[in-house]
């Protein structure tokens, strides 16, 4: 069936997207053991802040764009954690959960605010279409998978040979211990986060021209990236990718068998099933 | 005897302060939202408050609960308090279906199980065109009645909600009291010791579930008849937030905490909206400074201050140090 | 200590019931504050410009649907009617509107408590504009219908045209044609200007979608179309799956009713798809979206709507105030306001009873999406435009009138 490699694609390149969103989720649960609701929002505002202001308002490159807004990003990241994150950590993720989940709503007026009520797009910013074999994909989703295994590497590698990294991945193993060896826990904690939203940054450029740029373009997606980890392995990077692209896969060939309106089922249903069956998740033996 | 007096006049207050808004349906359905919110968040303060179980499930169970009650009225066109047994009933088959779930999974797996559920219920109860009637949602059921007495005012259903919601804060009063209160309570802070006492840890999980969802039913089959419509979108799972935060701001694991809680986010707003129209961000902000600077809830702080006033004034008066 | 307490709880309720009950008595003066909108001046809209002596009270307009949404913002419309009726001398010999405008987040609870809150009769509401959405009108028809305040909604479900009574003449207005008719409309052009078999309908599993669906399957199967049909939700990013079937089943042409008209209209290009007829139903005609599109994604769409912006003096006006594009939610507002505007001018008071009788005799108002005429079941608005695209570029393929 000549579908198949249509679907094949498709279901990946959506894997990968959960699988982003599922990388910089775990590294925040890594690290502080809390739940970022507010990572939807970091995405947006990456995509706002690119789209709206870089390119669209001040014209500067594409390059140049990306950079300074992953660099706000990283900020945004730093300010959330130094003022939501470390002082609710000791009450507890359900008041996290609640706070970042208030402030996220407020950023979304504040979006509307800044930069209008309109939804809008960067006009021909990877756009266009290429052919593998008898199925075409959108440009954007080769970027997405090439960016995200890049981002996958490169961030194996910080966090397994360079000292921060190290100190990072300690912190998030027992920040007792690591206080005492001297290590500044919450400074540690609030890189972790400037890092999950630089990461967030990214993703909110590569889906503009997927989802457009609204105050809703990252709601589902950043549930779904959620699911990811969860099924794939809260706290193991790879996982994460395996988790990924199991639910895109299987949400994409679902849709095709049962009335496609129940596809976002099809992921819940995964989700609940293997918090059943092996709650650890897929790759759970490894993670640490 | 003296500790029930701000209970009796908590009582006293929801019992004639409507009558003076009787001549406004504004106020009157603005309360019996209030007493709606109440029954369910009863449920989730002995889940989440007491047992330490995260539920972020609340809106699926009360989309549940509203639409079993409004199809059973539509099918049978009269709404009687069989559709609220319905409800209850409904409500015991999902606290068991949520309460096993919840042995295996812990934490943060918990949580996103249950919001897992809430979405499969929008989900289902949005797309299942056929049984639901889909995002059209339900009407064309009759007001609820009473042994033949129909609640068609507005003021005698807020005095039925009233009796109801009594009825169910202070059955969990008296939970609260009981062993079984005990039992979630030390579930919450150290379940190894409560495995060591010989009690079963499922039995205690599983039935904080169940009374969970049989409050969020009711809830909704009472809201179904509030409105005689529903509808998917009140149902949306994004609506989970708020009844976490009605008991994060009233102040967590106590039960008139949570009905603080309850009275504060659904009024406040409101009686915001001649402020400005953007009250919603406004309240928004309000909620998170509060809930970041003082984490106890509302009911820890009004107790602050009124001991801090009477330190004073007693201090003042006797010249003693009041504690 | 206890005492204290006592005293509190009882100083509370004292204050309560006088604070409460003395806000209820004040007149509505509630001009609330409006969306912060880039770089546009807005409280003049509300604040009666340039009045001369005004020794007679305002007339209050209830406005209600969802103030901070993405594109549709219809209480902009509604803020420039006003605003010109006042610029002109008001009404009724120089009365001025002042509108109310509430939030009701296009959820029921909360339509609810606004529909209530404007029924209290010390408001002085003589009519109200709004809900936006169906499933917020039939959740509050009941209550403007008891208090006898006439309303002019722009929900378009087919139910809205069979109410259950509640008095022998309906204070219910129906601003737009509903899903039926623009249902109708779309099917009739596609019948005409199409020589198919196969027709494939894409719709969104909201309350508007399904109410398209059902009626252009039954306008279809009645006239022995082959129909295959896919419903995706209204924020989904991918629709692969549901876009893949209808090309297997060999549709020639689609109907599309659905808000999520980028993602369809790229993702059927991907698919090759692109050389396939759309008609849509309003939204592609709206700027938000086809600026988001590419030219070659949409060459073959065309859109039923109500409003098609061609820089009229609304148009320019909005666009003064606000700093962006006219879009069908101001354009319905708008109609609304000036509607019940003349309505109140042909009743020669404010009183709500007597606006509705106007209201139903209404027989030639202006308005950007037509000439509104009250028909036996409250409809108002009988006109739709049909647009095509250009190399992006919207133009008008044809107007019908009903």
């Amino acid at each position: 069936m000549d579908i198949i490699p249509q679907l094949l694609v498709t279901g990946i390149a959506l894997g990968f997207i959960y699988c982003l969103i599922g990388i910089e989720f775990t590294i925040v649960y890594q690290s502080t053991h809390l739940l970022n609701m507010a990572h939807g929002m970091i995405i947006t505002f990456g995509a706002y802040l690119f789209g709206g202001t870089m390119i669209n308002g001040l014209g500067l490159p594409y390059w140049l764009g990306i950079i300074l807004t992953v660099l706000a990003c990283g900020v945004m990241g730093y300010a959330i954690s130094a003022l939501i994150f470390n002082p609710l950590r000791a009450k507890g993720m359900i008041f996290s959960l609640v706070a970042c989940g208030i402030f996220g709503n407020i950023l979304a007026s504040l979006y509307l605010a800044i930069w209008g009520s309109y939804a809008f797009t960067v006009p021909g910013f990877l756009s266009g279409v290429i052919t593998v074999g008898s199925a075409r994909i959108a440009k954007s989703y080769t970027y997405i998978i090439i960016t995200a295994i890049f981002l996958i590497v490169v961030y194996e590698l910080f966090s397994r040979k360079t000292r921060l990294g190290k100190s990072l991945r300690c912190v998030a193993q027992n920040p007792n211990a690591a206080a005492l060896m001297g290590i500044k826990v919450s400074q540690n904690i609030n890189i972790s986060v400037a890092i999950s939203s630089m990461i967030c940054g990214v993703v909110g450029i590569l889906v503009i021209p997927l989802f457009g740029i609204k105050t809703t373009m990252a709601t589902t997606v950043a549930l779904k990236g959620w699911i990811a980890c969860v099924v794939g392995g809260f706290g193991y990077l790879p996982g994460t990718i395996v988790g990924g692209l199991i639910l895109g896969i299987s949400e994409t060939f679902v849709a095709m068998a049962i009335p496609s309106v129940f596809k976002d089922v099809v992921s819940f249903v995964i989700l609940i099933a293997m918090l059943l069956i092996r709650p650890g998740g897929i790759m759970r033996d490894k993670v640490r | 005897m003296k500790k029930n007096i701000p209970v009796l006049l908590l009582v006293l207050c929801a019992v004639f302060i409507p009558l003076g808004f009787m001549k406004s349906n504004y106020f009157i359905q603005l309360f019996q939202q209030v007493l709606i919110y109440i029954v369910a968040i009863m449920g989730l303060n002995i889940v989440m408050g007491q047992a330490g179980l995260t539920n972020l499930g609340t809106i699926g169970i009360i989309g549940v609960g509203a639409y079993g009650a409004a199809m059973l009225a539509r099918a049978l066109d009269s709404s009687t308090l069989l559709c609220l047994l319905l409800a209850v009933v409904l409500g015991l088959v999902l606290g068991l279906m949520l309460g096993f779930p919840s042995l295996r999974v812990k934490g943060t797996y918990l949580t996103i199980t249950t919001l897992g559920f809430s979405q499969i219920v929008y989900l289902l109860l949005n797309n299942w065109v056929d049984f639901t009637g889909g995002p059209m949602g339900v009407r064309g059921y009759p007001y609820l009645s009473l042994f033949g007495f129909k609640l068609e005012s507005a003021i005698s259903y807020y005095y039925f909600l009233l009796v109801i919601t009594i009825l169910c804060v202070a059955f969990c009063i008296r939970l609260s009291k009981s062993k079984f209160g005990r039992s979630f309570r030390a579930l919450r802070d150290n379940d190894e010791a409560l495995e060591s006492l010989g009690i079963n840890i499922a039995t205690i999980k599983v039935l904080a579930f169940t009374l969970a969802a049989i409050f969020g039913c009711l809830s909704g089959a009472l809201y179904a008849f509030m409105s005689r419509y529903v509808s998917p979108n009140a149902f949306a799972m994004e609506h989970y937030a708020r009844y976490t935060q009605m008991i994060i701001i009233g102040g967590m694991g106590n039960i008139y905490g949570s009905i603080v809680g309850a009275i504060f986010v659904t009024i406040v707003p409101e009686l915001m909206r001649d402020l400005t129209t953007q009250y919603q961000l406004i309240f928004n902000i309000i909620t998170f400074v509060f809930i970041m600077t003082y984490p106890d809830g509302l009911l820890a702080l009004g107790k602050e201050i009124i001991r801090k006033i009477a330190g004073a004034l007693g201090g003042a008066k006797n010249g003693n140090i009041e504690a | 200590m206890k005492k204290i307490l006592a005293m509190a709880i009882t100083l509370t309720m004292v204050f309560s019931i006088t604070a409460c009950s003395t806000s209820g008595a004040t007149s509505g003066t509630s001009a609330a504050g409006t969306t912060p909108s880039a770089g546009a001046d807005t409280t003049a809209a509300e604040t009666p410009a340039g009045t001369p002596a005004a020794s007679q009270d305002p007339i209050y307009l209830g406005v209600q649907c969802r103030i901070d949404n993405a594109t549709i913002l219809p209480q902009e419309g509604a803020i420039r009617a006003a605003k010109e009726i006042n610029e002109t001398g008001g009404l009724l010999g120089g009365r001025m509107i002042e509108l109310v405008i509430e939030d009701d987040n296009m959820q029921a609870d909360e339509a609810i408590n606004v529909a209530n809150k404007f029924s209290q009769p010390s408001r002085k509401i003589t009519g109200v504009i709004g809900p936006w959405t169906s499933t917020c009108t039939l959740a509050v028809y009941e209550i403007y219908e008891k208090a006898g305040i006439p309303f002019i909604v722009s929900g378009t479900a087919a139910t809205l045209e069979e109410l259950d009574k509640v008095n022998d003449a309906s204070y219910t207005f129906l601003g737009r044609a509903s899903d039926r008719t623009q249902a109708d409309i779309a099917a009739n052009y596609v019948i005409e200007n199409f020589d198919v078999k196969k027709i494939g309908i894409l719709y969104e599993t909201t309350d508007y979608g399904e109410g398209g669906y059902r009626a252009l399957d039954k306008i279809f199967k009645e006239k022995n179309y082959e129909v295959s049909a896919q419903a995706i939700g209204y924020t989904d990013v991918d629709i692969t799956t549901q876009l893949i079937k209808l090309r297997q089943s060999g549709c020639e042409i689609i109907v599309a009713w659905t808000v999520n008209v980028v993602v369809a209209s790229r993702q059927m290009f991907e698919l090759g798809m692109a050389d396939i007829p759309v008609v849509n139903s309003s939204q592609m005609a709206t700027a938000s979206y086809y600026t988001q599109c590419e030219a070659a994604w949409i060459e073959n769409w065309v859109s039923v709507t109500d409003y098609f912006n061609e820089g009229d003096a609304f148009a320019q006006g909005i666009e003064a105030d606000f700093g962006h594009a006219a879009e069908l939610s101001q354009a319905c507002y708008y109609g609304y306001v000036y509607t019940m505007a003349a309505a109140i001018e042909a009743a020669g008071s404010s009183d709500p009873k007597a606006v509705r009788d106007a209201l139903a005799a209404i027989t030639q108002v202006e308005t950007p999406i037509g000439i509104a005429r009250c028909d036996e079941s409250h409809v108002l608005n009988h006109t739709s435009v049909i647009v095509g695209f250009k190399d992006r570029e919207p133009y008008i393929v044809g107007k019908f009138e009903l």
